[in-house]
């Protein structure tokens, strides 16, 4: 499977996305604002939740997908799973760590500290240091076919990781105090949580045909190099 | 919670920070995406013996 | 097959060991520096020897991993000097084996190690094992096991990228984090007492990410060695 053989995702398209991304992004963001009362306890800063659980929910999908990206790769050795799998590890990032501010922004009001140690926080927090991890080896490996590799090794490891990490801080926790996290929302708060996160769904998947394309260029352009740097033909 | 300090300026902040950083990140992959086409117009054509 | 891929993990553990035996030094640097880190967290926690004795199973596991850190990065040292990792891939039979190879030796220098550091930390942190020391020893054992299976495996894959030194703890400690609870919460309890019964838990916790991880690095290890 050679370079220029990869599927390309067609820029009107995109565009016509992003379009209708911004306006729907931009109306639940309205309709968290604006169109729900406060709530009844917590206050203004409820509202931090129609961003926050999309952004962890994103964070979430996103890491799935570098594994299942992951793990195509190793099967197949087709470059676009490497790709996609790039790409999806690059916009997690963003949103995990999105998840962890916003979860802090929500918790010091709220409990009166930036970091409690929730389960839920801190598994998220060490969810982005994998990723971190995941896209060091990419930058430290020069060869394309071994960075695909051991970064695709590294994201299946990972995600296998994640569950027992979880695990491991809750049962920690527990012996502490029990977990106290964001509770379930009653009536029209639901609707516009999930008016947002279909929103950023949405979001998603407009960041991912960006992120590929861009990713298939640059794969395009350190061909180039590669090939005028030492003669060899691919 | 009583006695607490209000939550507002925390819930502004975080909206304002989610967006900023959303379009701070499509601007980034405008950026490089323009960077990527320059590169690729400017290179030798490619001898792509393989095909 | 199987009797050849214990043979040459034999093979393997045993080139190992004996490497370690006839260049003590490396070894005694390695009880050294973690002697030297807990007089670290002495001198940062201070000299209250009840604050140091509750904290202890936590700062115990912190100088193990760190020391385990450092001397898993020469994991494949003398085979790198010496090209033998090529010599080790072109033999007919598993690769598989030298997985298990460096993971038993990694494991048993580890033991080694602690065997050294425990009373040296027992002394200098006030900790007494002796109480319940069978549930001490099996988690140890359980959380070193643990270290070794996936710091073995991410010494290898790190072996060639650049800034190896950085990129091994990088990988290696969020991936750690269920091990580094467990090892340290059971330590906690076994030496303090443990009236709830949590430690049951924990050992639970251990044996699950021992077995889960070591069956998915054995079967993903020829992946990372190909060429």
């Amino acid at each position: 499977m050679t370079i220029t053989d990869l599927p390309q995702p067609n820029p009107g398209r995109a565009r016509l996305l992003g379009t209708a991304t911004l306006l729907v992004v931009a109306a639940g963001s309205a309709a968290g604002l604006f169109l729900v009362p406060a709530d009844a306890l917590q206050g203004e800063v409820q509202r931090l939740l129609y961003v926050h659980v999309p952004a962890a929910w994103l964070a979430m999908l996103s890491f799935f997908v570098v594994f299942v990206m992951s793990v195509l790769y190793l099967i197949q050795r087709d470059p676009k799973w490497d790709l996609l799998a790039v790409s999806a590890a690059e916009i997690g990032i963003v949103f995990t760590a999105l998840a962890l501010v916003l979860g802090s922004l929500w918790g010091k009001p709220t409990w009166g500290v930036w970091w409690t140690w929730d389960p839920r926080l801190t598994t998220t927090a060490i969810m982005l240091m994998i990723y971190v991890g995941y896209l060091t080896v990419r930058s430290f490996a020069d060869d394309p076919d071994k960075r695909a590799r051991w970064s695709a090794i590294i994201g299946i490891i990972g995600f296998v990781d994640v569950p027992i990490v979880y695990l491991s801080v809750l049962w920690w926790r527990t012996l502490h105090q029990p977990p106290s996290s964001p509770r379930s929302m009653a009536g029209e708060f639901v609707y516009v949580l999930l008016l947002n996160v279909a929103a950023f769904t949405l979001l998603y998947v407009y960041l991912m045909l960006r992120r590929y394309r861009l990713a298939v260029a640059e794969r395009h352009v350190e061909e180039l190099r590669l090939t005028r740097d030492d003669g060899r033909i691919t | 919670m009583e006695g607490q300090p209000s939550g507002t300026p925390f819930m502004v902040a975080g909206y304002l920070i989610t967006w900023a950083v959303l379009a701070w990140y499509v601007w980034r992959l405008n950026r490089r995406s323009a960077d990527a086409r320059r590169a690729l117009e400017l290179a030798p054509a490619t001898p792509h013996a393989n095909e | 097959m199987k009797s050849s891929l214990a043979l040459r993990t034999w093979a393997i553990l045993w080139k190992d060991l004996l490497i370690e035996l006839r260049t003590k030094q490396s070894f005694s640097a390695m009880v050294f520096f973690a002697a030297l880190v807990l007089f670290l967290f002495g001198f940062a926690i201070g000299p209250d020897t009840a604050t140091l004795s509750r904290l202890g199973g936590g700062l115990l596991w912190i100088a193990i991993a760190f020391t385990g850190m450092l001397s898993l990065g020469r994991t494949f040292q003398s085979e790198e000097v010496a090209g033998g990792l090529d010599g080790l891939r072109m033999y007919p039979g598993e690769i598989r084996a030298i997985y298990l190879g460096k993971l038993l030796a990694n494991f048993s220098m580890l033991v080694v190690l602690e065997v050294v550091l425990v009373p040296v930390a027992a002394v200098l942190l006030q900790l007494e094992p002796w109480g319940r020391f069978p549930l001490f020893v099996g988690i140890t054992l359980l959380g070193t096991f643990g270290f070794s299976v996936i710091g073995t495996f991410y010494a290898s894959l790190t072996q060639h990228l650049r800034a190896r030194e950085l990129m091994l703890p990088l990988l290696l400690f969020p991936a750690l984090v269920p091990v580094f609870l467990g090892a340290v919460n059971g330590t906690t309890l076994a030496l303090a007492g443990d009236p709830l019964d949590r430690i049951g838990g924990w050992i639970r916790l251990l044996i699950s990410f021992d077995i889960i991880f070591f069956v998915v690095c054995v079967w993903i290890y020829p992946l990372v060695l190909e060429e």
